[in-house]
């Protein structure tokens, strides 16, 4: 498995630390190691606004396949504080398809590592 | 750090108050904000200080939607992208600075305007609406408070 | 729960329906609309002159998709019925599983 960090706002702390999580801990790399083909994805974190829109759809438009896109807290999935802001994009489900979301303002590291982890073990299965 | 004191200043003696913080030494332009007051006033607020930052001064003024206030290019050139930033999201005209073009958002009507609607706001049914125990279809006996900030005529919807 | 996450850390909102008044409070502070709430009315007319009426919480649903943790619901809340839950909340692949019902 490859993971792109797309880190777009403060949810980047948690995403970056739970990306490395999931890199070094044992109970996940076994997983990771046995998806095959190789599966490409993204964990998009942080406020997308609608100025940042064509280059969230354009990462993932770039991404080989088979690929995978996580949404990475609540302004990811719905807007969260900024869900009524003539200036943000209300959720990236919009752009693009997601497999998983990670609700949390901001969720904990360990979060989207268990999010990663499911996404191998899904494939896996 | 402390607010240093803010001054109210009159349209006619922008420009003049701020040449003359320039030529006592707080020669460096750090922001020109606006806030939209409500009753179609919005404030604009200018900060400046010394190279050094040890003396500070703000300096406001209010303006209301159809005036103008003289724009302060001529005193600091670095006014002009913050002019063009209110200008852009508060609708804020100002006299003299000949280069506001739209920077970030072409919303009209400006969107730091409180007239202006938030759409997700209006298009979305306000739960609070809903009365615990009402009859489908009855009149509502009052109408609860909303939120302070949400315009009371975006509220619709919620369930009956 | 995450292993040392402090007792208190905001992770998901745990209601007590047993204390719930449906009094709506939560629902009207929030500041992005994420609360619902829906109470039966049940009249008996046998107690007292003009009888009692009461409500019965049957739906209380956050939308974890949209909320930001901000906890105003928590402080506002008359009779202490929702607090802080230490445990986060699961991942989903829609948006609308996301919409829990706490009742």
């Amino acid at each position: 498995m490859s993971v792109t960090e797309l880190n777009l706002a403060c949810c980047a702390v948690e995403a970056a630390e739970g990306v490395h999580l999931w890199r070094v801990k044992p109970e996940f790399v076994a997983a990771a190691l046995a998806v095959e083909p190789t599966l490409h994805v993204l964990v998009v974190a942080g406020t997308v606004t609608k100025a940042n829109a064509d280059l969230v759809r354009r990462s993932y438009e770039e991404l080989p396949t088979p690929r995978a896109v996580v949404a990475f807290g609540v302004c990811t999935i719905s807007g969260g504080p900024y869900w009524d802001s003539y200036s943000v994009v209300p959720g990236i489900a919009d752009l693009i398809p997601v497999d998983v979301m990670v609700p949390g303002c901001p969720p904990q590291p360990q979060d989207v590592a268990e999010a990663l982890n499911s996404l191998a073990l899904r494939v896996n299965a | 750090m402390i607010l240093p004191e803010t001054t109210t200043v009159a349209a006619d003696e922008w420009v003049s108050q701020h040449r003359y913080l320039r030529d006592s030494g707080l020669r460096f332009f750090d922001l020109l904000v606006a806030v939209d007051l409500g009753d179609q006033v919005t404030e604009v607020v200018t900060h400046v200080m010394s190279a050094d930052a040890t003396r500070r001064a703000m300096s406001r003024i209010e303006v209301r939607r159809e005036e103008r206030i003289p724009s302060l290019v001529e005193v600091f050139p670095a006014a002009a992208w913050h002019e063009r930033e209110a200008h852009d999201e508060n609708g804020v005209e100002f006299a003299g600075n000949g280069d506001l073009r739209v920077l970030i958002t072409a919303a009209d009507p400006p969107p730091l305007q409180r007239s202006a609607a938030l759409e997700p706001r209006v298009d979305k049914a306000w739960p609070g609406l809903y009365e615990p125990g009402a009859v489908s279809g009855a009149t509502r006996r009052r109408r609860p408070k909303p939120v302070p900030g949400v315009n009371e005529e975006w509220i619709n919807g919620g369930r009956q | 729960m995450t292993a040392g996450a402090p007792r208190r850390r905001r992770g998901s909102i745990e209601l007590d329906a047993a204390k719930c008044t449906s009094c709506m409070i939560c629902v009207r502070e929030c500041p992005v609309w994420c609360i619902e709430l829906v109470a039966d009315k049940t009249h008996d007319p046998n107690a007292g002159p003009r009888g009692r009426s009461t409500l019965e919480l049957t739906d209380f649903r956050i939308d974890y998709g949209l909320c930001m943790d901000c906890g105003i619901c928590i402080d506002v809340c008359p009779t202490d019925a929702l607090a802080w839950l230490p445990v986060s909340v699961s991942s989903a692949a829609a948006a609308s599983t996301l919409n829990t019902d706490l009742v």
